[in-house]
């Protein structure tokens, strides 16, 4: 237990990294919900398919532009051809049900065949093996530039190692954020949008076009998403299966904040990530009844089981997730 | 949906291209196999046919995905050479009916019963331990040889008719146990993976352990989709283990490096036999795999195998048909089907279509000269492996490089 707690302050850091990605893909939830409320289980494919875009652009401008430049063309193309994807998704697939009125459930098992489309395009056209990109910011830079506190790809502070790309992810996630407020407050058609979250029927009779309003909300999301994959490229292998446990993830965290609440969503997913952190960390213990258990081998599993719990606290409290308000930061 | 069908076609087209552009060599067989006969007209019997039943999709598709290349190549090189000469005297052409397990035991199972369905007489695969054992059942039933290209110790005696074309736990871990006895290595922290694979490897460290070779101070678990274990390696760190063994494939492996990597790689690292396809494993670790050490299988390291070496001329062969059909780096993995197809193949020269007497001269005890290893499969060793057939090596400037 000693030897726990001295690695938690290391496990925290890790945990906030973690959670700001998923916070992120759980604000692509809370957009498409709230505007045309489809639960879009393709959330995690359209990361997906922004990461392996990303890592393609990087890698063929990185000889002739420099690894700098090279990626801020890649998160630009990605974010592009990403939104590009999020919109047809939507004009394909989703508007033709909900123009004739499809239940709830149904847009569900669509976004289902979406994500596995989606999923086999990624196969199809990228293949089976793994690929990643180097660090934005790679310690070999920061050391040349003099840094002595520098190991592999992290920062050290104190005993804590911080990984450059981490920074990188809560910056992302603070100008979505910051991102998303002004559009949604200052610009007309994001008060369209809010205006279609809130109540679509008296939106319709005001002269909002519905359905364009979705269909931006949808490349909006998948924009975001690509952001998050993009900026996770570096971290972990890229390929067409990595959306299946970080669309689970986003799922969860919107759900914990009430899938039509951005600041709810950040919390869950910041909570989420710490959780999994802390537990993933946890020595084996001897549970009565149970044996040796390795609460780190269960990791998986608790993101399950907090959805379980927040859906049933939710029923009981007739509430709407961790923060209460709907939509509108 | 265009764009799809005609990236289809196009991948049909480069795959057609790339067959057509082999030299017709003879098909790299080991030197005591019969040699096919020119094809006489009229003698052609019936084609053999043999299942495929791997991973194409999913968490294991990186392994199963150059086991059907594997068997597809080298099945095409047999057909073309005029095929397989049979006990009846007739040349019998190689039928492949590949199905994808979609690294899903259930549907390996399916896919047995299907293959089975179809009459073949025998099947390489599956690619996982868990699918293996899964589908040890049917092979039982069937009487149908499957050739496991999986490295889980339950393997080789989940079923009679089950053999291991791939080193497996007890080979991998003696392996590197050994290794550590050379560096003074005794206290380890392990990292596993919650597959059978993952867990067969801890149960083999903790003999290990109970034998006395090595102290395990900390145990971690992780699920193959998880896309961060720096919680775990942060909490082996902290035991101060000489070394972090992880026992794992090769995607979650990566995840794992490089988590380690940007903690500081405080603590050696050493993983298992599972990543046997370095180029996507470097592809996607870059730098941060530096200093990892492993036991890997000669294919690998082929370069680098002294020429006095009896697998050297059957790597170097295999390397360079691999090579000249898919323009990528050979992997272990179809290195392992290549070992299970072409055992296979010669027991059908004595056996023919009945599959109980292929399955009884698979095991007869002859020696085969493989990608893995030097195979002896008696009835009571389905692995049939010694534990040299894997040396160790270190990424060094991102690069596989033998251990000397």
């Amino acid at each position: 237990m000693d030897i726990f707690l001295a690695t938690l302050p290391q496990l925290i850091v890790l945990g906030i990294s973690l959670g700001a990605i998923y916070a992120l893909i759980a604000l692509g939830f809370v957009v498409i919900y709230s505007v045309s409320n489809v639960i879009n289980l393709a959330q995690g494919e359209f990361l997906m398919i922004g990461a392996l875009v990303f890592v393609a652009v990087v890698d063929a401008a990185t000889k002739t532009t420099g690894a700098g430049l090279a990626v801020l063309v890649g998160l630009l193309v990605a974010i592009i051809v990403t939104g590009g994807v999020g919109a047809l998704s939507y004009a394909l697939a989703f508007r033709p049900a909900i123009e004739r009125r499809a239940s709830v459930q149904t847009l569900i098992i669509i976004s289902m065949g979406v994500s596995i489309v989606l999923r086999a395009f990624g196969n199809l056209v990228w293949g089976v093996d793994p690929t990643s990109t180097p660090a934005f910011l790679p310690g070999r830079t920061l050391r040349e530039a003099g840094m002595t506190n520098v190991i592999g790809d992290s920062l050290r502070l104190g005993g804590v190692a911080l990984q450059t790309q981490s920074i990188w992810i809560i910056f992302a996630l603070i100008v979505t954020v910051t991102g998303l407020f002004v559009f949604f407050n200052r610009t007309m058609t994001g008060r369209a949008l809010r205006a279609c979250a809130m109540n679509p029927d008296s939106a319709r009779l005001m002269g909002v076009p519905l359905s364009k309003m979705s269909l931006i909300a949808f490349a909006l999301s998948a924009a975001i998403a690509a952001l998050a994959g993009a900026i996770i490229a570096p971290m972990q292998p890229v390929l067409y299966t990595m959306g299946l446990g970080l669309g689970l993830r986003g799922f969860v965290s919107a759900i914990m904040g009430g899938i039509a609440n951005p600041v709810g969503a950040i919390w869950g997913g910041l909570l989420l990530g710490i959780i999994e952190a802390v537990v993933g960390g946890l020595p084996q213990m001897d549970l009565p009844g149970l044996g040796k258990v390795n609460p780190a081998s269960l990791r998986e599993a608790i993101a399950f089981v907090i959805l379980l719990a927040v859906l049933i606290i939710r029923r009981l409290r007739g509430a709407n997730g961790l923060g209460g308000k709907r939509f509108g930061l | 949906m265009n764009t799809t069908k005609i990236l289809s076609i196009a991948c049909l087209l480069s795959v057609t291209l790339a067959a057509c552009a082999q030299p017709t060599a003879a098909p790299a067989k080991p030197a005591d196999a019969a040699k096919p006969a020119a094809p006489a007209a009229g003698a052609k019997g019936d084609p053999y046919v043999i299942g495929v039943l791997v991973d194409l999709n999913g968490p294991s598709s990186a392994l199963g995905d150059p086991s059907k290349k594997t068997v597809e190549l080298y099945a095409k090189k047999i057909n073309d050479a005029g095929g397989v000469k049979g006990p009846d005297g007739k040349m019998h052409d190689i039928k492949l009916e590949v199905y994808d397990g979609e690294s899903d035991p259930a549907k390996n199972t399916v896919g047995m019963k299907a293959l089975v369905d179809k009459k073949v007489l025998a099947v390489v695969g599956p690619t996982s331990t868990a699918s293996a054992l899964a589908v040890a059942p049917i092979a039982t039933e069937s009487k149908i040889s499957v050739m496991a290209v999986a490295a889980g110790i339950a393997v080789p005696s989940a079923s009679p008719f089950m053999f291991q074309t791939a080193q497996n736990d007890a080979n991998g871990s003696a392996a590197l146990a050994g290794y550590f006895k050379t560096q003074n290595i005794k206290k380890i922290a392990i990292l596993h993976d919650t597959t059978a694979f993952g867990q067969g490897g801890r149960d083999e460290w903790r003999k290990l352990r109970d034998k006395g070779d090595v102290a395990i101070t900390y145990e971690g678990g992780f699920a193959t989709t998880d896309t961060d274990v720096s919680s775990q390696i942060s909490a082996a760190d902290a035991t101060k283990p000489d070394g972090i063994v992880v026992w794992t494939t090769v995607n979650p492996a990566a995840v794992v490096v490089k988590n380690w990597a940007n903690l500081g790689g405080k603590t050696p690292i050493f993983f298992s036999h599972g990543i046997g396809n370095p180029t996507p494993f470097i592809k996607t670790t870059g730098s941060s795999a530096n200093g990892a050490r492993l036991p890997i299988g000669r294919i690998i390291v082929v370069n680098e195998v002294p020429d006095g070496h009896p697998q050297k001329s059957l790597l170097a062969q295999y390397d360079k048909d691999w090579r000249a059909a898919y323009n990528t780096d050979p992997s272990t993995f179809g290195g392992h089907a290549y070992d299970g197809f072409m055992q296979v193949v010669r027991a059908l020269e004595t056996a023919g279509n009945d599959t109980v007497k292929l399955k009884e001269t698979i095991e007869s005890g002859k020696p085969f000269v493989g990608i893995t290893g030097v195979f002896t499969y008696v009835k009571d060793n389905h692995n049939g492996l010694p534990n040299d057939s894997l040396v160790m090596v270190e990424i060094k400037n991102e690069k596989f490089q033998l251990i000397k």
